[in-house]
């Protein structure tokens, strides 16, 4: 039998018969493939967004913008970044030394004056009240030196400051973003890719890339199909039922890693039947957290057992106590609860496909313990209403933290005047997810601490009741999956895929 | 009688015997097939996730280890059930305002016909994305969206044909003989209009199930875990390369149904319409 | 051309183009829940504060009661501003501008497949009834119109992209890109075109190939070949309008299965993010696309008409 050339192999060998290029199932539409330059997938776009504040790209992934402190690549740790070192003059003020040599896509020199008023104006544009500074929190002492005052008492203000949206962006002008990370780009149009390319003059680890350029392909099955087309040179957030696909692939590789980042079913406190305590631990019972991850998420994350995943520093996860899947005991606590027939709403986003299918399992086992629900799905938009959550009793979200400090998040969840809670409380003096006055005055001790222990201690304690409370069913917390080219190397997986270093991914050519 | 000859022997050409047969088939499926079958689409099995096909389950498993084949059978209940309301729908207020629209004349015809060129003024899925959107993703929501927006086929041939009757002869004689309109319209009108109007609505039913699937897989239509097709093929195109049977089962269901139908619905035209009136009023 | 029935045609039009732009803007004042809360909710991450949704609403207007707002509307639609998108501070008509090419090569593409596809077959079809091609392309057809073109859409993308890789996954801005989009709203176009050309052809046809059968001479042939594109052309563009709303449906879905970033997956994404302005924009564009042609189609078939009543002799 001839065999005859395939179209793939014959441009191939025209091509020049690269051994990478013959063996790799490249597509001869991935003009990215250049040693140089790589193109990276995300599942939105980074431009088209309410960036102008960045120049009209956002500061989450892209290697533009930098912070004064990062978090290391475990989570672990706030390192130096813009600022070398940082020490706390009083109860609510802090300087933070800058390092020397670090210049703007622009030419200019990075002062404290510049980072002042960088981070004044976008505090103007967008306020922030979890991170506890305002407009008038920054100034500068001298060239080296800024000056942060906040609001209160708030031992996380360095790991906070990593968070993405403190990229300082040059404050002259933002019809492109300068900032004084290692790549730079020209414009970014919001209905194009954003093009980045290496910024010479760069203070850290030269990047080993020409040009980086950022996609946004909202499709999951689409960034999988095009990074094994070759289309795209790496993509974050592959589909978790294509790793083993991807896996199995020559010119493909995939890795997982986790995040400070967890899928929990919030019970709303305040909202008939799931205002009973007994009602709400049955509930915790009945699900099966491991079955879900290992079918659900195609074994790809780990069981929860509380809303802050262990490598969150103040997490309690290993003293809490694993609740289910236990369904004797759950029916016994539907029948001491008092449970009428009810039904009991559970309420999905349309953004998360795989948080559907997990509604539905737990709509499965809340009925082989005798608890009727609903499951209602919501687009993007009216997710979040207020209205929409008042009437809902289980809402399923993914939470973490996308700064060096995950500290904002119990506020956010548990504290009565935190962004879930607040519209609710303020009307009606109820709220969602918010115990009391008890949990609110731990949350508040947490937040002002200073030192390390006592902060931890309180919002450990805070995990203990709300688990108690069954304030929510604990799911998953989350791995996410990077795909990239096998001719890549690099970047170093970071527990917050947003913040993850762009000067550590090269080619590997052969 | 040449009516029922040439029915007979439309039915023998093989097309509309197969398309005959196929609708005959998926209304049994529809009606009966849920609980012949007795599996139940819902049941989770999650060690069993995405098994292909086998003897124990002929269409594989899905992401939950629900029973393919089941869904597909509840599933026949939904597309169908929807496509039929939306077209009896259609049917009954298209013909209402076209009978509405041709015996009254003046300016409530002209009225009415402004609002038929409306509806035609925007493509179908547009018009039914925007309201459904509006609405909410449900769907009872897709149903009235599509049915709101698809009647006006069934107006436009009514009305003419309205028109044309009553310029007849025997109308005349019969009006002015006293003759109340109903009887006129129920003798002359409705029996001439009741061939076209069967099939359009035959080929409608099929239409309207792709638009249903199509507005399910947009996000619009019916929710998960509901076993409406255009559901599970917008759920399971992200599996496509890894259990390819959630896409395609579904996939050939809609095919088989629309084809079907729109046979059937030629071989009824050849029939009940042999003036082509159908085919000049879209 | 009865040109007395000219102006009467162009009013109702007008009237018709004014009634569509009253439904696609009273559409969306009929939605439950506040866009204000909605939207500044989904930029902001965090429900918004009462100022900042004040702030929102004197922003878009969304103060003044309806027909104040319509009218509102209406005055800038005719100075031809659409009004600003509620995201990310864009103007709904430069939106559409950046869009519109992207949709329209499609619908160009898919066009050009089906008549590619549609004429040989349906002239085929008609001249040979009944014989092995005619119902070949039958059944062909009768397909196109059954599948659903997500399906199809998919399908191609796993055979040609992924295994063969011949094709892009994704996107616009190559004609390679335009390949697989086309095909799938051609082949459903295709079917419909096919049907309708094998129904209207077959009997004027019929005859002209008999005698064209008993035609020795090859230039004669030819002529009656070309007689029966012109008569293949002609119910085609009679319903033009048809095509065209075939087209544009099509296109919502085919843009999203291949995320190009058309008017179709602009719609969808508005509708979603409750984008009031530019769903407005879009479906206004697409109502006044259609009427406009529809009355074109409708002009010109009254000229056309009498002529192809009378077996279509050329004049």
């Amino acid at each position: 039998m001839q065999q005859t050339l395939s179209r793939r192999q014959l441009l191939a060998g025209v091509a020049g018969g690269t051994t990478a290029l013959a063996a790799g199932c490249q597509s001869v539409f991935g003009n990215e493939n250049a040693g140089g330059s790589k193109t990276v997938a995300l599942s939105t776009p980074l431009t088209g967004g309410d960036w102008s504040m960045y120049g009209g790209a956002a500061p989450y992934y892209s290697p533009m913008h930098e912070t004064l402190t990062a978090s290391s690549h475990d989570f672990s740790t706030i390192e130096p970044w813009l600022a070398t070192e940082w020490e706390t003059i009083d109860d609510t003020t802090w300087e933070f030394t800058l390092r020397d040599g670090a210049t703007f896509h622009n030419g200019e020199a990075l002062t404290a004056d510049v980072v002042a008023e960088s981070l004044s104006a976008l505090l103007a544009d967008r306020p922030l009240s979890w991170a506890k500074v305002t407009d008038e929190s920054f100034s500068a002492v001298d060239d080296r030196t800024l000056r942060v005052e906040t609001v209160e008492r708030f031992g996380a203000l360095a790991g906070t400051l990593s968070h993405p949206l403190f990229g300082i962006q040059h404050p002259g002008s933002y019809d492109r973003p300068i900032g004084t990370g290692p790549f730079e780009a020209d414009s970014a149009d919001p209905d194009s890719p954003l093009q980045t390319t290496r910024f010479e003059d760069y203070w850290g680890a030269e990047p080993q890339l020409e040009e980086l350029t950022f996609e946004g392909i909202t499709d999951p099955t689409t960034r999988s199909t095009s990074l094994q087309a070759g289309e795209i040179d790496a993509s974050f957030e592959i589909p978790r039922q294509d790793y083993d696909l991807l896996s199995a692939n020559d010119a493909v590789t995939v890795r997982t890693q986790r995040e400070p980042r967890a899928g929990s079913a919030m019970i709303n406190l305040y909202n008939s039947p799931t205002d009973d305590a007994d009602l709400r631990r049955a509930l915790n019972y009945a699900v099966d957290q491991q079955s879900i991850v290992d079918s659900i998420l195609s074994g790809i994350g780990a069981p929860a057992k509380g809303p802050y995943p262990q490598m969150i520093p103040f997490s309690a996860h290993d003293e809490l106590p694993e609740y289910g899947p236990d369904l004797e005991r759950a029916r016994d606590l539907v029948d001491q609860s008092g449970y009428s027939g009810e039904d009991v709403e559970l309420h999905v986003s349309s953004n998360t496909p795989h948080m559907q299918l997990i509604a539905t399992r737990m709509q499965d086992r809340f009925a082989e313990i005798g608890v009727s629900s609903t499951v209602r799905q919501f687009d993007r938009g009216s997710f979040f209403e207020t209205e929409q959550m008042a009437e809902s009793n289980l809402t399923l979200i993914e939470l973490g933290s996308i700064n060096g400090a995950a500290d904002y998040l119990v506020h956010l969840q548990f504290h009565s005047e935190g962004g879930d809670n607040r519209a609710l409380y303020e009307s009606e003096g109820t709220g969602l997810y918010n115990l009391g006055p008890e949990v609110d005055s731990l949350i508040e001790e947490g937040d002002r601490a200073l030192d390390k222990e006592t902060k931890h201690e309180a919002y450990r304690e805070v995990q203990r009741r709300v688990m108690d409370q069954g304030v929510l069913v604990p799911i998953y917390y989350k791995e996410y999956v990077l795909g990239q080219r096998a001719n890549t190397t690099g970047p170093e997986t970071h527990a917050v895929p947003h913040m993850t270093r762009w000067t550590e991914f090269a080619h590997d050519g052969e | 009688m040449a009516g029922s000859g040439r029915l007979r022997e439309t039915l023998r050409r093989p097309q509309t015997a197969t398309g005959a047969a196929i609708v005959a088939s998926l209304t049994l499926i529809a009606l009966i097939g849920p609980e012949l079958l007795g599996t139940d689409p819902m049941a989770q099995n999650l060690s069993n996730r995405l098994q292909p096909p086998s003897l124990a389950h002929p269409f594989g498993t899905d992401r939950l280890g629900r029973d393919v084949f089941a869904r597909v059978v509840h599933g026949a209940r939904f597309s169908l059930g929807i496509a039929v309301a939306v077209t009896a729908i259609r049917l009954v207020l298209g013909v209402a305002i076209g009978l509405l629209a041709g015996y009254a004349g003046g300016w409530s015809d002209e009225l009415l016909m402004r609002i038929v060129d409306l509806l035609f003024a925007f493509p179908g899925i547009v018009l039914a994305l925007v309201i459904a959107g509006i609405a909410g993703p449900s769907l009872t929501n897709v149903l009235f969206a599509l049915a709101v927006v698809g009647w006006g086929t069934y107006a436009r041939v009514v009305r003419s044909e309205v028109l044309s009757v009553r310029e007849r002869d025997y109308v005349t004689a019969s009006r002015l003989s006293g003759t109340p309109h109903r009887r006129i319209v129920l003798e002359h009108v409705l029996p001439n209009v009741l061939g076209p109007t069967i099939v359009l609505a035959t080929l409608d039913i099929g239409t309207v199930v792709l638009a249903t699937a199509g507005l399910s897989f947009l996000g619009l239509g019916a929710q998960p875990p509901t076993p409406e097709w255009g559901t599970m093929i917008a759920a399971g195109r992200h599996y496509l390369q890894t259990a390819w049977w959630l896409v395609n089962v579904p996939g050939l269901a809609i095919v088989v149904t629309v084809l079907g139908f729109t046979l059937l619905g030629d071989g009824l035209r050849a029939v009940l319409d042999p003036d082509g009136r159908t085919e000049r009023s879209s | 051309m009865r040109w007395q029935y000219l102006p009467r045609r162009l009013a109702l039009t007008a009237v018709t183009l004014l009634l569509v732009s009253v439904v696609t803007y009273g559409l969306i004042l009929v939605t439950p829940g506040d866009p204000a809360k909605l939207v500044l909710q989904k930029q902001l991450g965090q429900p918004p504060t009462a100022d900042q949704v004040a702030a929102f609403r004197a922003q878009h207007g969304l103060d003044e009661p309806p027909h104040i707002q319509y009218l509102h509307w209406l005055g800038e639609l005719l100075r031809g501003d659409l009004g600003q998108s509620y995201y990310h501070e864009r103007s709904v008509s430069e939106l559409l501008v950046d869009r519109l090419p992207v949709t329209l090569s499609l619908a160009a593409g898919g066009l050009a497949v089906s008549l590619a596809v549609s004429l040989p077959t349906g002239i085929l079809s008609a001249c040979r009834p009944h014989g092995y091609a005619d119902h070949a392309s039958q059944a062909v057809a009768l397909l196109g119109v059954a599948m659903p073109n997500f399906w199809l859409g998919y399908l191609l993308v796993f055979v040609f992209s992924l295994t063969l890789g011949v094709t892009p996954v994704y996107g616009s801005g190559t004609p390679a890109h335009l390949l697989l989009p086309s095909l799938t709203l051609g082949t459903g176009l295709a079917a419909v075109q096919t049907r309708l050309l094998r129904a209207s052809l077959r009997d004027t046809l019929d005859a002209e190939f008999v005698t064209a059968a008993r035609t020795r001479g090859l230039g004669e042939r030819l002529v009656v070949y070309k007689h029966a594109l012109r008569n293949a052309l002609l119910p085609l563009v009679t319903v033009l309008g048809l095509q065209l709303g075939f087209l544009l449906n099509g296109a919502v879905i085919v843009e999203v299965v291949f995320q190009r970033p058309g008017l179709g997956t602009l719609l969808v994404n508005a509708v979603f993010d409750r984008n009031y302005p530019v769903v407005q924009g879009v479906t206004l564009l697409a109502g006044v696309l259609f009427v406009l042609v529809n009355t074109v189609t409708d002009l010109a078939y009254e000229r056309i008409d009498p002529r192809v009543r009378l077996g279509g002799e050329p004049a």
